[in-house]
């Protein structure tokens, strides 16, 4: 069970991380308090797992089954990669660390399927897409139509409140959904956890990044957010979250922080401005081969070590 | 969670309360400034100028209510900071003009009849100037962002004829053959009566502003 530590800590680095584009906004823009935001987020980021995320566990059981000691080194490699990359300022993917781990362990136990990784790297590409598409049509929409919100100020101000309350709720709920099988998803595929169980833990290990660490994050890292306005980035956030969620029901662990560029580059496509410059789009192209890359090489250094040991 | 929409409708209305209070201050200014002028009562501007100041001390109550509800969590950081600088630029009208009547009847400017017409002038583009300041707050809340456009814009155009007048009245008295301590003294008066309008373009800047932010 100790094989487990690996897992939390990967769940409490990417719910501390997630913070900022899942309710930095409505923090920052005094929607909600951060406590009430923290803890509603975490709630939800249990439903969502314990509701729609076990379809993600089943794709990285079919990239490779893992043993107990590759579960724990795939967990290793990737928590030790995203807090590597944290503290270099590197973008940080934890489905693109997880799949980078598996893909290393895997290579060097000889067992590796082609088919899910085809699906993985194709969503890669996609979820930026997906973002942009989900953040193009109801700002464009809103542009053409913006009766749709009310006029005065006092109501407008409080639709847009309340609207940034709902998608936050619906964020943290896509990622529970979505991400939770990044957490424990290969001591799923190890069996040492039920899926139901798998789901719970990871969820919990998120809740727990959160409530102990997303403050900090959201006061001192920020996310492609920061700049909007309260209204884009209601729409950003819920761009994100039906990303995350469709991606959740096929049963593809994605990027939250890809999806959410998409979206922030689709509000700009709307608005006539670039909302996100070259360096941003750099870093998305770092988070499909980078944080692979260096979790893959990892993760077979430690296969390597812990044989040597062996 | 419908908690911070009724304090939203209650700094709507305070903002509204102390929009009136303003307006009450700057009646009474006019008031003043007239009996002074016109009717050389200058008693009776005295009288005024107290009572100036008491709706000034209102407005003040109503603002500092202001932004203890905005502290408090109504609406959101961005609309209050823009409401609480909308509000501030209202409280300077209501400053000048209690700053203005300080510097005529505490220190019983020696206006010369050739110069008072001016002043008059800039008292009536001010009175109208606050029309639009009126229009311009109202039409932001009610998010009539075209109309508090088309409000900052007559502002503007008020505050240019001020300068105008200003500028005129500043040529005549230098004319005069009259002491320079007493130019000195009226000239000081034009300056202060003139910061009403000064005022009111910075706040129809932030009205501007405002309403164009909240174009999509």
């Amino acid at each position: 069970m100790w094989t487990l530590v690996a897992g939390i800590f990967m769940g409490w680095s990417l719910g501390a991380d997630a913070a900022a584009s899942l309710f930095g906004p409505t923090v920052r823009s005094g929607a909600m308090r951060f406590w009430t935001a923290a803890i509603l987020a975490s709630i939800f980021v249990l439903i969502g797992a314990m509701t729609v995320g076990s379809g993600c566990f089943a794709t990285y059981d079919a990239i490779g089954t893992q043993t107990l000691l590759s579960a724990f080194l795939v967990a290793l490699a990737a928590g030790l990669t995203i807090t590597l990359m944290a503290a270099l300022g590197l973008p940080v993917s934890s489905t693109q660390a997880v799949v980078g781990a598996i893909l290393g362990v895997g290579l060097l136990s000889g067992g590796v399927s082609v088919a899910p990784l085809t699906k993985i790297g194709l969503s890669w590409v996609l979820t930026p897409i997906g973002g942009l598409v989900a953040a193009y049509i109801p700002y464009k929409l809103l542009v053409l139509f913006p009766q749709a919100l009310p006029s005065r100020l006092v109501n407008r101000v409080g639709v847009i409140r309340v609207g940034l309350v709902l998608v936050t709720c619906y964020s943290a709920y896509a990622l529970g959904a979505n991400n939770v099988a990044n957490v424990t998803g290969v001591f799923v595929s190890s069996g040492l956890l039920s899926p139901t169980l798998g789901a719970l833990i990871g969820a919990l290990a998120i809740g727990l990044g959160i409530l102990t660490f997303s403050r900090r994050v959201i006061e001192t890292v920020g996310s492609a957010l920061v700049r909007l306005d309260a209204v884009t980035a209601l729409i950003a956030i819920l761009a994100e979250a039906i990303t995350l969620n469709v991606y959740a029901v096929i049963g593809i662990p994605v990027s939250a922080s890809q999806a959410i560029v998409g979206a922030v580059i689709g509000i700009g496509l709307v608005k006539g401005v670039k909302t996100i410059d070259g360096r941003v789009l750099l870093r998305v192209l770092f988070g499909w081969v980078g944080t692979p890359t260096i979790a893959g090489l990892l993760s077979a250094g430690l296969v390597l070590g812990a044989r040597l040991v062996a | 969670m419908l908690g911070f929409w009724k304090r939203g409708e209650q700094v709507n209305d305070l903002i509204l309360r102390h929009l009136a209070h303003v307006r009450q201050a700057m009646s009474l200014f006019g008031d003043a400034t007239r009996a002074y002028f016109v009717e050389k009562d200058v008693e009776k501007a005295r009288r005024l100028m107290v009572e100036t100041h008491k709706a000034e001390s209102l407005a003040d109550d109503v603002r500092r209510e202001v932004e203890k509800t905005l502290v408090q969590g109504a609406l959101l950081a961005p609309s209050r900071r823009q409401l609480l600088l909308i509000v501030d630029g209202i409280d300077t009208l209501a400053n000048a003009a209690q700053g203005t009547l300080h510097y005529l009847v505490n220190q019983s400017v020696d206006v010369p009849p050739e110069v008072e017409p001016f002043a008059l002038k800039i008292l009536e583009e001010s009175e109208t100037l606050f029309e639009d300041v009126d229009c311009g707050v109202r039409s932001l809340l009610a998010g009539d962002a075209k109309t508090s456009l088309d409000c900052a814009e007559r502002i503007d155009r008020h505050e240019s004829a001020v300068d105008r007048f200003d500028a005129e009245a500043t040529r005549t008295l230098f004319a005069l053959n009259i002491e320079l301590a007493r130019k000195m003294h009226v000239r000081g008066y034009f300056a202060v009566l003139a910061l009403i309008s000064d005022r009111a373009e910075d706040l129809a800047d932030q009205v501007a502003l405002v309403a164009a932010e909240r174009a999509l």
